[in-house]
């Protein structure tokens, strides 16, 4: 060692230290500068939304007033309840083909699979511009003529087709999500499942599903933010009359910075930061999680259905439909009750932290469920 | 029945993907043929395609001489679309470098902190993946407003006078990308520094070498995957952005994402609008798919 530091320069310590220094001090400088710039404007989008004047500069007095003309909005009350059942269906049909796909892919060997593989991954790397105007085109340059003189039916674009759209870029988010989660998978457990004299779907239902749950669940999530958030494929395969809430957000943007913009960004930002909250848990907590948010969803449900039947009462007008709506609704207490049992076994196998998060996810879910039901349904 | 479908692999297959293939290939692959097709046929009067279908390379030549077309001036510029081909590729270089400047250090020293720091710092990275674009974009619009947070700032503490123009710029849709994209840029540098044995550099510091040295041939070279990840993550979404430039630029900066969107409002010109969307998507891919040849399936995992 001695005989080799005289070949090689060696630098003094008290010299590397303070290099050392001033290298951390330039890295910790370096990081609060960075994250300055990506949450300062964030922050400040969430301080003026509360401001009394119209400024967004000058901060002059508390007030809730932006945050309660947006709830006297009609259009933008439309464009939500638009954005919301455009999300709900895209959810529904995406989580279960990209499920479904995910599990063939990985489960079975056949011919062109790379192919399609490869070709899975594609609406995730074009540009959103190019998949847009693709189903502009495609819709109505071939679907709506096609239909128009073989089958003679006059079809426009609206919600129907923003969901179909929605539905088609969010299958690979999904695909790529339970993917990951079979690659992990255990394959040995289904033996043993199928050892102890468990037909396949048996074993599909008590072992495969119940295994694969928190990447299905993370992937229906990230399906719903995606499809709440969208904005450029929508504006291209969108209707004269329906709008979503991000182009609503949008014409308002484009047209220059006011309060209201700021309150309903910040109502957005709460939102899609509880769902991300959701999503993430799911994925990496165990099962009390998934078990909590079922749950709260159905809580969420059930309570918005007693609450509305004071309305159903009230107007004393009893539609089919409403009060169909209404039993399902309150189907949703059956569903937590149900779900309860199980979570409870859960529970008991978690630490007391974990317990009180598993609680959190479940206030959330309900809450969500109760929003979004009385959005859909008011 | 049940019997023959528990034993039959092919049909099992079959039922499993045929949703997923019949969606993708009807709602996907189908209207990418259809933009191929439009691309190669003569705009209509209406701004859609001539009927029956007139085959032309008319909207491929267009974009490499912008007077090629019919519906040109006199004083046309034949280079004004590659040019502005050219103009998003110099925006996206300028933000995808910045986002690595700013990146790879930030990187470095989240991976230096102790594991709960660690997590929570990088809880601070994703949260803007999983936040509205539309909002943040819009956020960053607001502080840099005539109106805004810094004019007011500025003016306030009387180092300017009259309110700076900070928006509907070059400036303002490069701070905008960068603000869109760093979190992009971050992640993969993160996954390959964190995996790097920070010995590496005590030992090349023992060997003799300069702390500089040691980072341009020890460090830098074993985390390159990471940066090149980065690289095409910031690169490929910001050549074909449309938002950013949209709202920071005001209509006054044109991209490729504008310059497409703008052949389907405005201008009407569809087939040329297909063309050039078929040209972005083919750079795009090609800058994938070099990506995935010189990357390792484990550096792409640990993203």
């Amino acid at each position: 060692m001695s005989a080799r530091s005289t070949v090689f320069p060696v630098y003094p310590r008290q010299q590397v230290r303070v290099r050392t220094r001033i290298g951390n001090w330039l890295l910790g400088t370096n990081a609060a500068l960075v994250f300055g710039f990506l949450y300062l404007p964030v922050l400040i989008l969430i301080i003026f939304s509360f401001n009394n004047t119209r400024s967004v500069a000058v901060f002059t007095g508390f007030s809730t007033e932006w945050y309660l003309s947006l709830a006297k909005n009609g259009e933008l009350l439309d464009a939500a309840r638009n954005s919301l059942l455009v999300g709900v269906i895209t959810t529904i049909a995406a989580t279960l083909i990209g499920t479904l796909t995910a599990l063939a892919m990985e489960r079975y060997r056949f011919r062109l699979r790379t192919t399609f593989d490869a070709n899975l991954y594609l609406p995730i790397v074009i540009p959103e511009i190019v998949m847009g105007i693709a189903l502009l085109l495609f819709f109505n340059q071939a679907l709506f003529p096609f239909l128009q003189n073989v089958f003679g039916i006059r079809a426009t674009s609206g919600l129907h087709t923003i969901t179909i759209s929605h539905i088609a870029f969010d299958i690979p988010f999904v695909y790529v999500i339970v993917r990951a989660r079979l690659a992990d998978f255990d394959r040995t457990l289904e033996e043993a499942a199928a050892d102890l004299g468990a037909d396949e779907w048996q074993t599909f239902k008590r072992v495969t599903l119940p295994l694969l749950m928190p990447g299905i669940i993370g992937g229906a999530l990230m399906a719903f933010t995606l499809s709440l958030d969208d904005y450029l494929i929508t504006a291209f395969t969108k209707g004269i009359r329906e709008q979503t809430m991000p182009l609503y957000i949008y014409s308002l943007v484009r047209r220059g910075v006011t309060p209201e913009i700021n309150a309903l960004s910040t109502a957005l930002l709460v939102g899609s930061i509880g769902l991300v909250g959701l999503s993430l848990t799911a994925q990496s907590g165990g099962a009390a999680y998934t078990k909590g948010m079922s749950v709260g969803a159905g809580l969420g449900l059930g309570l918005f259905g007693l609450f509305s039947l004071s309305a159903l009462f009230a107007s004393g007008v009893f539609t089919v439909g409403g009060v169909i709506v209404r039993l399902i609704l309150l189907a949703g207490f059956y569903w937590a009750w149900r779900s309860y049992k199980g979570y409870r076994e859960e529970l008991a196998d978690i630490n007391r932290s974990g317990r009180i998060l598993a609680w959190i996810t479940t206030l959330i879910a309900a809450g969500a469920a109760f929003l979004s039901a009385a959005l859909l349904f008011l | 029945m049940l019997k023959y479908f528990r034993r039959n692999k092919g049909l099992q297959l079959f039922s499993l993907i045929s949703p997923g293939a019949l969606w993708i290939l009807l709602f996907f692959n189908l209207p990418l043929l259809i933009v191929l097709f439009i691309s190669f046929v003569e705009r209509g009067r209406a701004g859609s395609i001539k009927l029956p279908p007139v085959y032309t390379l008319e909207n491929y030549r267009q974009l490499f001489n912008a007077c090629a077309s019919q519906f040109s001036g006199p004083e046309c510029d034949p280079f004004l679309y590659i040019g502005i081909f050219g103009h998003s590729m110099r925006i996206g270089l300028v933000v995808t470098f910045w986002c690595i400047l700013l990146g790879y250090p930030l990187s470095y020293f989240i991976s230096k902190q102790r594991p709960i720091w660690r997590d929570a710092l990088m809880i601070l990275v994703i949260i803007p993946f999983w936040t509205n674009f539309l909002v943040r974009t819009y956020a960053l619009k607001q502080v840099l407003a005539t109106e805004g947070l810094l004019n007011s700032l500025f003016m306030g503490l009387h180092i300017i006078n009259q309110p700076l123009d900070l928006l509907f710029n070059e400036f303002a849709v490069i701070v905008g990308l960068i603000y869109g994209y760093l979190p992009f840029a971050v992640l993969p540098m993160y996954a390959s520094i964190e995996k790097f044995d920070h010995s590496l550099m005590e030992a090349a510091a023992d060997l003799g070498a300069s702390p500089v040295r040691a980072f341009l041939r020890v460090m830098l070279p074993m985390t390159l995957p990471g940066v090149i990840a980065a690289l095409v993550l910031v690169f490929v979404p910001v050549v074909g952005a449309f938002i950013t430039p949209d709202i920071m630029g005001g209509g006054k900066i044109e991209m490729i994402g504008t310059l497409i969107n703008r052949q389907f409002g405005v201008s009407r010109n569809w087939p040329f609008g297909s063309s050039m969307s078929l040209v972005l998507m083919l750079m795009v891919l090609i800058g994938v798919i070099a990506y995935f040849r010189s990357s390792t399936e484990e550096t792409r995992r640990a993203m």
